[in-house]
């Protein structure tokens, strides 16, 4: 669960130099007129960012096929808890009703090992729509996902949310069926 | 009653018009007409020269000052051209460019910019660039330095960096600083999901952005002269700096610490957030309008996600746009505001995206794509320009819009996928 990444240059230049600034190399052009744009402003940035790459130690990342459902299995105390995500309508976030079918299944499986079991639930939109509203999109059908636990009796501060809006689709094909499949909640439940 | 019939007065606009950016042609005087030529009596030339050309004639055009003339013109870099046969095919202005390697990496540019009408030798500079691969900066200082010559209004703008994220594979993005037309591009951040860029100053030294490395959506800032990047905050569910004030102090900011998604504002010097909307639906993208205490921002408060302005601090919310089943992202300036709108309303239509310009102050509205699906539009900082993402036919584009020359530009993207960007 421990999934902080570090910033490895930054450790790295935080043990060399601390927050000094680094010397930058700028360009000197012969004869440039330097009146109205600053001449060496975009080379020293250029030079500056040479040296900048943030890099993650640790990626996240999930596989499986996206034409089936996507079912997450946990071991939890010995137990198997199987749950599968939820699929919603094109830009909504309301639950349909062989999806409050399927809400109750998973809750009855979460509750079979306990109501506190630690659930992470991922919202998730297809790529249509734009930057921030998806990410919020996807965070409301992580919110209905939540309520339906909530009202079947999972202690609602065991849950927490989070919203890849369109950044993590299980499938990047430009049909109709594959958009469906992107337009869901994920439960990670947590042993 | 008077909007509505002012959108249905555009819905048939919409139904006859073609490109109004593309059609449109203010007259604003003589432009001097240019001709750009590499020269033929130097043989080494860099590898990149070909594209530097390119380049600075396509730059000369998004200026909106030149007429470019792409005819074909031998010039010796070391010999006068003919001014009188300049004159004879209506080149008023010859710049013969030519490239060095340099000893070490990068090369050096040599620019002679000929004016026909004076006779003379005009301007007679070299430009250095430590790195190959920045030619692209190369080809916009030189284009500054010819709109300087005829006193243009200035197109300094042309050395401002955009900066984007692009997604890379599912949960996985990167950033990237790029130039504006996207041809100069530097990885900044890597690996992880790194999301909704954004430029924290206006001297572009510093930006922030938003990783899902630490667990929960956590907004960092990143100062790229020192590399040095620090946690601003963190949220449960999504966390997006939608916007920043003119003096970098105030951020507006997209988050949902009680599963929630509001708009807030930070204040980077007190660091206290104060909430700004509180529909129970999605309220994002909240954008500064000129005074900085009233914002733009899109909601789903009325069914579909639409374009809403508000004063901060006070009840309630005006409605912008009167037309559209989905207008889901927007982009102020003063007290224009530009924004994205969904042709149809479920997957099955054609997925058009169009971007409209409207004032806050009135009912002016003005249509600028009309084919495709075109995203992201973000105002320069002067205003007079805006840059977006254009896809059609499974081809993307990055696109200019000169909002002052009614002129739109497009240059090819090899690697689509953009989540966000900011200019």
């Amino acid at each position: 669960m421990k999934k902080f990444g570090l910033y490895s240059v930054v450790l790295a230049a935080l043990l060399v130099g601390g927050c000094t600034q680094k010397t930058v190399q700028v360009d000197t052009s012969s004869d440039v007129s330097t009146s109205g744009y600053s001449q060496g402003d975009v080379d020293s940035k250029l030079n500056a960012m040479d040296n900048v790459v943030l890099d993650f130690v640790e990626g996240l990342s999930d596989g499986g096929d996206w034409r089936n459902d996507r079912v997450f299995s946990t071991m939890i105390d010995g137990k198997l808890v199987q749950v599968t995500s939820l699929y919603f309508p094109f830009d909504k976030f309301h639950l349909t009703s062989d999806m409050v079918t399927r809400a109750k299944a998973n809750s009855s499986a979460i509750m079979a090992v306990g109501r506190d079991v630690k659930i992470t639930i991922e919202g998730n939109t297809d790529e249509w729509g734009t930057d921030e509203y998806n990410y919020a999109l996807g965070l409301k059908r992580a919110n209905t996902t939540k309520e339906a636990l909530i009202t079947d009796g999972v202690n609602a501060s065991t849950i927490s949310m989070v919203s890849f809006g369109e950044g993590n689709p299980v499938c990047t094909d430009k049909t109709q069926e594959c958009w469906k499949m992107n337009r869901r909640a994920d439960y990670k439940v947590l042993p | 009653m008077l909007k509505i019939i002012i959108g249905l007065l555009l819905c048939l606009q919409l139904l006859f018009s073609t490109d109004v950016a593309m059609e449109i042609v203010k007259n604003t005087g003589y432009k001097p007409s240019i001709t750009v030529s590499l020269a033929s009596d130097v043989t080494m030339q860099s590898p990149f020269a070909n594209d530097l050309k390119k380049l600075l004639e396509k730059d000369l055009e998004v200026s909106g000052h030149f007429d470019v003339k792409n005819i074909q013109i031998n010039s010796n870099f070391n010999s006068t051209p003919n001014y009188y046969t300049l004159k004879q095919q209506g080149v008023d202005l010859l710049a013969v460019i030519t490239t060095e390697q340099s000893v070490f990496e990068g090369f050096i540019l040599k620019l002679k910019l000929y004016d026909s009408n004076m006779n003379s030798l005009a301007v007679d500079k070299s430009f250095n660039s430590v790195k190959d691969e920045r030619y692209p900066f190369l080809a916009h200082k030189v284009a500054i330095e010819i709109n300087k010559y005829v006193n243009a209004p200035s197109i300094d703008w042309m050395e401002r960096f955009v900066i984007f994220s692009r997604y890379t594979s599912p949960k996985e993005s990167q950033i990237v600083i790029a130039d504006y037309t996207l041809t100069f591009q530097k990885t900044i951040v890597q690996r992880g999901l790194n999301i909704f860029p954004k430029w924290a100053d206006e001297k572009q030294e510093n930006f922030y952005y938003t990783t899902y490395n630490f667990g929960l959506p956590t907004l960092m800032k990143v100062n790229i002269f020192t590399a040095k990047s620090e946690k601003i905050t963190q949220s449960d569910g999504m966390l997006v700096c939608s916007d920043v004030s003119r003096d970098g102090k105030k951020l507006l900011v997209t988050m949902a610490p009680n599963s929630q998604p509001d708009i807030y504002e930070y204040n980077t010097l007190s660091k206290q957030f104060s909430r700004i909307t509180t529909f129970g639906g999605i309220d994002v993208n909240g954008h500064y309008l000129e005074d900085e205490k009233s914002i733009v921002f899109v909601s789903d408060r009325l069914g579909n996600p639409n374009i809403f302005s508000k004063t901060i601090g006070q009840r309630g919310a005006n409605r912008l746009v009167y037309h559209g089943k989905n207008n889901n992202s927007a982009n102020a300036y003063k007290n224009f505001v530009i924004y994205t709108s969904r042709e149809d309303n479920n997957e099955f239509g054609k997925n058009n995206f169009n971007i409209y310009l409207v004032s806050t102050q009135s009912n002016y509205i003005k249509k600028l794509t009309t084919s495709g699906m075109n995203q992201f539009p973000k105002f320069s900082r002067d205003g007079e320009s805006l840059i977006f993402i254009k896809s059609e036919n499974n081809k993307s584009y990055l696109g200019i819009i000169r909002l002052n020359h009614d002129k739109s530009f497009l240059f090819p993207l090899d690697k689509g996928n953009i989540q966000a960007i900011d200019w």
